[in-house]
């Protein structure tokens, strides 16, 4: 299984766990304040992810031209 | 150079074009006034009512402690929004935002009308920036009172 | 990219861990504001958001300043990855904000000066990166989009600035003074944690654009 995968199986989990602890705290607001965190928590590692799979996709888009520029 | 990163370059272009001109524009002239406090609405008013008076605005100013009145069946909310000179009494409809209280700070987007009142069709609540946690209660303590709560 | 430098690993960890302890604190053992309960911590995520996309603005300021003067690519490709991660941290600010606005406020949006300004914020550096993607000459790319970050940088202080020079419905900047103890050490860990993201996305989309930069050069030689 792929590393992103895993995590984002770790990331609904996590949010899931929130949801039912905020719950059990009675917290108000959760729904904001999960979504909050939930939106933050998302968002980087998505943009972490997405620079990694655009250097897979780049490293091999260049490793397609190797052999004409060794030359050089 | 294909049509959509044409496309994604004329927006960007207008983008920064629009972001700049709104900058030049709006932001950086000194008259931004999102709101008017209440005496500067009387002021108006006696100045200009014709061009005031059922005219989209904003107000914006302080609760008045004692001037709240909440009809709960008929969702009829009204009270005085007030600065240090003057007073603009306020009718809204539906339950205010949870922070609305007397003496808080409000924003109200609406019209003054015919009658002498400000028909607010939308009400938000001001903050301040001072952030303490409820009093007498120690970090420890709310630490130890969320982990009774979840057993 | 390449496998992570040992660098890069260590950053990722530390800023994982601490994002986790950010988090720890920020929801469960600080004690909420006593005005407006739970949903201020939203605060925690919010600032510090906010801040690094000043911040990030500020780098790519710095950069293109360095590239009109230097006319080294390095400069470019840093601005160009500051940009990027700023638009990511501007995004974020302005949906976490609309969620604490609707919350305390009572609406998602309102035109005012602060909430403008950063919309026009957001303009401006998706336009940056828009310029960018349609600039196919390398320099003229690096040389105009250094201008934009340039001028665009003059709305940074502006929007800083709004809630103090303006009238808004946004409060003006939290200070020592104005936020608890608690409150105000748990927001500092959380900037420390968003720092450290931030630090670690700079790292691997500094050598993306270097990759991207190859590729460029290999693509014009095989042309």
């Amino acid at each position: 299984m792929r590393k992103w995968s895993v995590v984002s199986v770790v990331y609904v989990l996590a949010l899931i766990l929130l949801w039912v602890y905020t719950g059990r705290v009675g917290m108000e607001n959760r729904s904001f304040v999960v979504a909050g965190y939930g939106l933050t928590w998302g968002a980087l590692l998505w943009y972490a992810f997405r620079l990694e799979s655009r250097g897979r996709t780049t490293a091999h888009a260049v490793e397609s031209f190797e052999v004409e520029v060794t030359g050089d | 150079m294909n049509k959509s990163k044409k496309i994604w370059a004329g927006l960007g272009v207008l983008a920064i074009a629009g972001g700049i001109a709104m900058l030049i524009a709006g932001g950086l002239s000194s008259n931004v006034v999102y709101f008017l406090t209440p005496s500067e609405l009387r002021a108006e008013l006696a100045e200009r009512a014709d061009e005031i008076v059922d005219q989209p605005l904003r107000l914006g100013g302080q609760v008045k402690p004692g001037s709240l009145t909440w009809d709960a069946e008929a969702l009829d909310l009204r009270f005085v929004v007030a600065d240090s000179l003057g007073e603009v009494p306020v009718r809204s409809t539906g339950a205010p935002p949870a922070m609305f209280k007397e003496g808080i700070g409000v924003v109200v987007e609406g019209r003054y009308t015919h009658e002498g009142v400000f028909e607010s069709k939308n009400l938000m609540v001001k903050h301040s920036n001072e952030y303490e946690p409820p009093h007498g209660e120690k970090p420890e303590q709310m630490y130890e009172s969320l982990i009774k709560s979840d057993g | 990219m390449g496998p992570r430098t040992v660098v890069e690993k260590t950053l990722g960890i530390l800023a994982l861990l601490s994002m986790m302890a950010g988090s720890y604190v920020g929801l469960r053992v600080v004690p909420a504001d006593a005005a407006q309960g739970n949903v201020q911590r939203l605060m925690y995520v919010h600032g510090p958001a906010a801040w690094l996309a000043f911040l990030c603005f500020f780098i790519v300021f710095v950069m293109s300043v360095l590239y009109l003067i230097q006319r080294d690519e390095r400069w470019d490709r840093v601005a160009a990855s500051s940009a990027e991660i700023g638009v990511v941290f501007t995004v974020l600010t302005l949906l976490l904000g609309m969620m604490w606005g609707k919350a305390t406020w009572g609406v998602f949006w309102t035109w005012d000066p602060r909430l403008t300004t950063t919309a026009i914020l957001l303009a401006i550096y998706v336009g940056y990166g828009a310029l960018r993607s349609f600039a196919e000459d390398e320099e003229k790319r690096a040389r105009w989009s250094a201008i934009v970050g340039v001028i665009g940088f003059v709305n940074v202080p502006i929007v800083y600035m709004s809630v103090t020079w303006w009238r808004t419905l946004h409060q003006p900047p939290s200070s020592p003074r104005s936020v608890a103890p608690d409150i105000l050490w748990t927001l500092m860990l959380n900037l420390a944690a968003f720092t450290l993201v931030f630090a670690y996305l700079m790292v691997r989309r500094i050598r993306l654009a270097k990759l991207e930069g190859e590729l460029e050069r290999r693509m014009a030689y095989n042309a």
